[in-house]
Parts: C-alpha cells; sequence; structure tokens
C-alpha cells in the first residue's frame, strides 16, 4: 500500500463534492459559471451538445476539451486564485484537486466509484452559465 | 488602502453566478468569493494548514507485513 495525504487527496475531495451537491445543497441547483469556449467547444462536436448536457467523451475530444476547461476558467475570481496561490498562502495542490476533481466528476472520469448514471442525476443538478 | 466612497450604496455585483439559479432570478444577492469551488479550495486549505495532523502521510503496511516486521524484531538477538 502506498503512503499518502489523508485529507487532501483526489477520493477525499471528489467525495466531498459528489456528496455536497448531490445530497447536502439546500438549494435545488448549483449554479456554475463556465467561459464562452466551454460551450463553444460543446457545440462543435460532431454530434454537438448543448450547455449543460454532457456524455462521456473520446479521445481527443476528451483531452481537448479538459484544455479549454483547465485554461479558460468562467469565474473571474477562480482565476486570480489559480495565478496566486503562493501568495495567498494556499496549499500547492488543493487548486487542481478542487477545481479539476469537480470537471472529472462532471465529465464522467471520476476518481471515486460512480456509476454514470448516478454522475448523470449529480450532473442535472448544476447550472452552467456562460460568462 | 483606497477608500471607496458610499460603498454601501453600491449596487451588489455578482461575481459568481448565483443569479444563474433559476429560484434566486432577478434578486440580488451577496454572494462568495470564487462561488462554491472557490470556497470550497478555502476550506480544504484551512483544513490542510490548521489540521495537518489530519493530512499526514502514513506509511501504512499490509497486516502481513506489518507481522512480518514483528516477527523479525522479535528474533533479532539483544
Amino acid at each position: 500500500m502506498e503512503a499518502g495525504r489523508k485529507l487532501i487527496n483526489a477520493t477525499t475531495i471528489q467525495n466531498f463534492i459528489y456528496t455536497y451537491i448531490g445530497e447536502k445543497l439546500k438549494t435545488e441547483t448549483l449554479p456554475l459559471l463556465v467561459d464562452h469556449r466551454f460551450e463553444d467547444f460543446l457545440l462543435s462536436l460532431s454530434t454537438p451538445l448543448a450547455l449543460n448536457q454532457m456524455r462521456t467523451m473520446k479521445e481527443p475530444n476528451y483531452s481537448n476539451f479538459r484544455k479549454i476547461i483547465s485554461k479558460h476558467l468562467g469565474n473571474p475570481v477562480l482565476q486570480l486564485i489559480r495565478d496566486n496561490q503562493e501568495d495567498l498562502g494556499l496549499d500547492p495542490e488543493i487548486f487542481k484537486l478542487v477545481y479539476e476533481g469537480f470537471w472529472d466528476l462532471y465529465t464522467f472520469k471520476p476518481a471515486i466509484n460512480l456509476s454514470s448514471k448516478k454522475l448523470q442525476t449529480w450532473i442535472n443538478k448544476i447550472v452552467l452559465q456562460v460568462t | 488602502m483606497t477608500v471607496v466612497p458610499n460603498i454601501i450604496a453600491n449596487e451588489v455585483t455578482d461575481i459568481d453566478g448565483w443569479s444563474a439559479c433559476p429560484a434566486r432570478s432577478g434578486k440580488s444577492a451577496i454572494t462568495v468569493l470564487g462561488g462554491y469551488l472557490g470556497q470550497l479550495m478555502i476550506v480544504f486549505n484551512a483544513l490542510a494548514k490548521e489540521y495537518s495532523h489530519l493530512d499526514k502521510a502514513t506509511n501504512l503496511k499490509s497486516p502481513r507485513e506489518s507481522r512480518e516486521q514483528g516477527i523479525k524484531k522479535l528474533s533479532t538477538p539483544v
């Protein structure tokens, strides 16, 4: 068995994000901002997807989509956090684990054991809005 | 430090998309920095820094490895 961080790791963080949004959220939906390139990419697929729709993507679409998500953040404050992690005193792994962890779940590539059906129900609770 | 005059009279800026929630449509709201993900980062960062003992790396061994190591120690002549 490997040594590792007990709290700040992909499994714990993704499990928290999944459980919180899926079961503990007090509102019916969770609004989240995405860059316009996010929607543009979905619409450019050979079988286009509308914003707030998701399915398992094949390569190279998946990698290209994740590159867009990582590079172009819809939320300007998140962008500031990402660009100033050290000055803000943020643990070097936190931003990536939380941000990419959320999109791992959203794009059906979770670090935790979840069925596509469960993830689809979870995705339906998130309302993406283009900035 | 720059003082912003009449800050209380300014409109509340929705910075994290809260208004996208249908139930909140058209209503002003004071929202949190960085939205849900930003707040989550702050919470996990506080846990990592203030409760570092909960996050400490553990060198986990299988029960067999532990047993074997114990036997080795016992059989070492003093």
